[in-house]
C-alpha cells in the first residue's frame, strides 16, 4: 500500500458510514487502499462452518467457499431452509460435499449439539459466525442474541480447528453504538461479537488459530431492510451485495497475512479501532474479558430458560 | 379500428402469436384422464381470455424485479434470441395444464422440471440459484397468477369478483404445487401477502432495466409495432405503482384511462377476430363435447 492510498483510506474512515457504502468500497479498491482480487485459492478438503447461511451474506459466503472447492458445512434455524440452501449451493457450483444442519444459535443447548453434529472427519479449517437475527428491542429474545451461541459452538468446536484455521464473527459497524445505547439490542449484539472474537484470540493464539470480527459494510440483506424499513429502497443503490460481503469474508478467512492480526476489528480489508472513544487496546481487552466472564456465569446458570433448542441434521 | 389492419398485417400477427399446434390428444380428456381443471372452474374462463397477452406481458415484466430470477432469465433464457418461441412455450403450457389431459398435463410440467434442472448458478450480487428453487418458482408463479387476474380484470369479457378471483388463485394454486411451488397462495389475500412480504428482495438491476427495455421493444415487423405498443401500454398501467417507479417507467392514470384502456380493447378484439380463439379453447369445447356425448 502507497502512503497516497493509506492516507486516502484514514479519509475515507473517517467519514464512518460514507465508507461502508458500494461506493467506499469502490473506491478503496480504485485507489489500491484496499486489495481488489477475489481470492481464488484452491480450497479443496478444506471444511467450514458458515452459521445463518440460509440467505444473504451468508449464503453468499457459503457458495465462494464451495466454488472454490470448500467441504461446506450451512447451518440456519428453519430445517426446510437449511436443505433448501444446500441444495442451492451444490447445484450452484457443482460442489456435492455441501451438509446442512438446523439449529437455531440463540439458543446455547442447540448450539453445543450443533458443535457434535458437525460431522467427524478431518479437521476444520474456519467457522464463519454470521447468524444474526435483528433482536427485537425489549424482546423476549435471550440478551445478545446469537453472539451467545457463536460462542458456544465455538468452546464445542475449537479442539476440531486445525493450525491455521480461522474464525470470523461477522459483526458491523453498528457496533460503534454500543456504548451510547443508540444502537439497541443490534448495536449491543455486534459490540458483544467483536469483544469475543478478541477474547477468543488470546485463547487459541497458541493454537495456530486466528480470530477476527468483522464489519462487511451496509450490505443489501434482509437485516438492512429491517433496520432501515422506509429508507431501504431508497438506500438500496448505495449497498453492497451480499456477494462482495462475501468476497471480503473468504479472503479474511483464507489469507495468510490477514492471520498476523489475529482479533482485530476488519473493514475493507484492513483491521480497524474497535472504539470512536479514546481508551485503547488494553480497555477493549479488559471489556472482553468481563464480557467472557459474564457469558460463563450465565451459561452455567443454564443460560436462557425458555428454549427448547432443538437441532436437525440433514443430509 | 378496422382500416390499418391489412391482410399483410394479420398474417404477420399470426406468424408470430401463434404458438406450434398440439396434437388432439392432448386435450381428448376422459374419465380416467379427466385433466387437472373442469369447464367450471374459473381457470377456464379466464385462461380464455382477450387479455391474456397483457397479463403475459405484465409478468414478464414484473419477474425482471427479481434479482436472482433476472440472473437465471438472462444467464440460460433464450428470450432475446428467439422472444416469441419464448412466449409460445408459456402460452403452450398454460393450454396444456388447463384444458390438457391429466397426462398430458403431467408430462408438460415433468419436461418443464427436468430443463429447470440444469439452469443453476451465481447471479451477479452473490448468491446461488436454481430454477427449480421453490423460492424462485413461487416468484414466477406468483407474478403470473397476480398479472393474469388483473388483466383479465381491465381487459376481459367476464366479470371476476373477489370469490372469482380467490378462486382462480386456487386453480392455479394446484398448478403451482405441481411444478414444485411449497404451499403456493390458494386466496387473493394470501398473494397480495406474499408479494408484500417478497419486496425486501426486489431491485431494479442494470439487468433488469435492459431485459425490460427489450420487452417493451422486441424485434418484430414495423407493421404490428403500433398494435404492440398498445399492449406494453397497457401492461405498463397494470402494473403496481412501486414496481413501476423501480423501472422507472412512466405512470400517467389519466392517459391510461381515456386513452389505453379504450384502445387497448380495441387492439384486443382485432387480435381476437384475427387469431381467432385459442385452438387448445377450441380442442378442449371439442372434446368435451364429444366426451358428452360418448357419456
Amino acid at each position: 500500500m502507497t502512503r497516497r492510498s493509506d492516507l486516502l483510506d484514514r479519509a475515507l474512515e473517517a467519514t464512518g458510514p460514507l465508507a461502508w457504502t458500494r461506493a467506499g468500497r469502490t473506491l478503496r479498491r480504485r485507489l489500491g487502499a484496499a486489495a481488489d482480487q477475489a481470492p481464488a485459492v484452491d480450497l479443496t478438503g478444506r471444511r467450514y462452518v458458515v452459521t445463518g447461511s440460509t440467505r444473504g451474506i451468508g449464503l453468499a459466503t457459503a457458495t465462494h467457499l464451495a466454488r472454490l472447492g470448500g467441504v461446506v458445512t450451512v447451518v440456519g434455524r428453519d430445517p426446510d431452509r437449511t436443505e433448501r440452501a444446500r441444495r442451492l449451493v451444490a447445484d450452484a457450483t457443482g460442489n456435492d460435499e455441501i451438509t446442512a444442519v438446523a439449529a437455531d444459535l440463540t439458543d446455547p443447548a442447540a448450539a453445543r449439539r450443533l458443535g457434535d453434529l458437525v460431522g467427524p472427519g478431518a479437521p476444520l479449517s474456519g467457522i464463519v459466525h454470521n447468524a444474526g437475527a435483528v433482536p427485537p428491542r425489549g424482546g423476549a429474545t435471550p440478551p445478545l442474541g446469537a453472539a451467545v451461541g457463536a460462542h458456544v459452538l465455538t468452546d464445542a468446536l475449537q479442539h476440531r480447528l486445525g493450525s491455521g484455521a480461522t474464525i470470523v464473527w461477522v459483526s458491523s459497524g453498528m457496533q460503534y453504538l454500543a456504548a451510547s445505547q443508540l444502537g439497541g439490542p443490534y448495536a449491543a449484539t455486534k459490540r458483544a461479537e467483536v469483544l469475543l472474537a478478541r477474547a477468543w484470540a488470546r485463547r487459541l493464539a497458541g493454537r495456530g488459530v486466528a480470530v477476527h470480527a468483522t464489519h462487511p459494510g451496509l450490505v443489501d440483506t434482509r437485516i438492512a431492510a429491517e433496520l432501515l424499513g422506509r429508507l431501504h429502497e431508497p438506500f438500496r443503490p448505495l449497498l453492497r451485495s451480499p456477494g462482495e460481503a462475501a468476497e471480503d469474508l473468504v479472503w479474511l478467512l483464507t489469507d495468510p497475512d490477514a492471520a498476523r492480526h489475529s482479533g482485530a476489528f476488519w473493514h475493507d480489508r484492513r483491521p480497524r479501532a474497535t472504539d470512536r472513544t479514546p481508551g485503547g487496546p488494553a480497555r477493549v481487552d479488559d471489556a472482553a474479558e468481563a464480557l467472557w466472564d459474564d457469558l460463563e456465569i450465565y451459561l452455567e446458570a443454564g443460560g436462557p430458560q425458555e428454549n427448547s433448542g432443538s437441532v436437525h441434521q440433514g443430509k | 379500428m378496422g382500416a390499418p389492419w391489412s391482410a399483410a398485417v394479420e398474417r404477420e400477427a399470426r406468424d408470430l402469436l401463434t404458438p406450434p399446434p398440439l396434437p388432439d390428444t392432448v386435450f381428448a380428456r376422459t374419465a380416467d384422464d379427466p385433466g387437472l381443471f373442469e369447464p367450471d372452474d374459473v381457470i377456464w374462463q379466464l385462461h380464455a381470455e382477450r387479455s391474456g397477452v397483457v397479463g403475459g406481458l405484465r409478468a414478464l415484466l414484473l419477474q425482471t424485479l427479481h434479482p436472482v430470477a433476472m440472473a437465471a432469465v438472462s444467464e440460460h433464457s433464450a428470450y432475446r434470441t428467439d422472444p416469441w418461441g419464448r412466449l409460445h412455450r408459456t402460452a403452450t403450457f398454460l393450454a396444456v395444464t388447463t384444458y390438457g389431459t391429466t397426462s398430458a398435463a403431467e408430462a408438460t410440467i415433468a419436461r418443464i422440471r427436468r430443463v429447470h434442472d440444469t439452469v443453476t448458478g451465481i447471479a451477479p450480487n452473490g448468491l446461488p440459484y436454481r430454477a427449480n428453487d421453490p423460492d424462485l418458482l413461487a416468484w414466477v408463479h406468483a407474478t403470473e397468477v397476480d398479472s393474469f387476474l388483473a388483466a383479465a380484470r381491465r381487459y376481459g369479457e367476464h366479470h371476476y369478483d373477489r370469490a372469482a378471483g380467490d378462486r382462480y388463485v386456487a386453480d392455479m394454486a394446484t398448478v403451482g404445487a405441481a411444478l414444485g411451488v411449497i404451499d403456493p397462495p390458494r386466496t387473493e389475500d394470501d398473494l397480495a401477502a406474499y408479494l408484500r412480504d417478497i419486496r425486501p428482495d426486489l431491485h431494479a438491476t442494470p439487468e433488469a432495466r435492459e431485459a425490460v427495455r427489450f420487452l417493451l421493444n422486441p424485434p418484430m415487423p414495423a407493421r404490428l409495432r403500433p398494435a404492440y405498443a398498445v399492449v406494453t401500454a397497457a401492461s405498463v398501467g397494470l402494473l403496481p405503482g412501486w414496481a413501476r417507479r423501480s423501472l422507472l417507467l412512466p405512470a400517467s392514470p389519466l392517459a391510461d384511462a381515456l386513452v389505453v384502456r379504450p384502445v387497448t380493447v380495441q387492439v384486443l378484439d382485432a387480435m381476437r377476430r384475427m387469431l381467432g380463439p385459442s385452438p387448445a379453447v377450441t380442442a378442449a369445447a371439442a372434446a368435451t363435447a364429444h366426451a358428452g356425448t360418448v357419456a
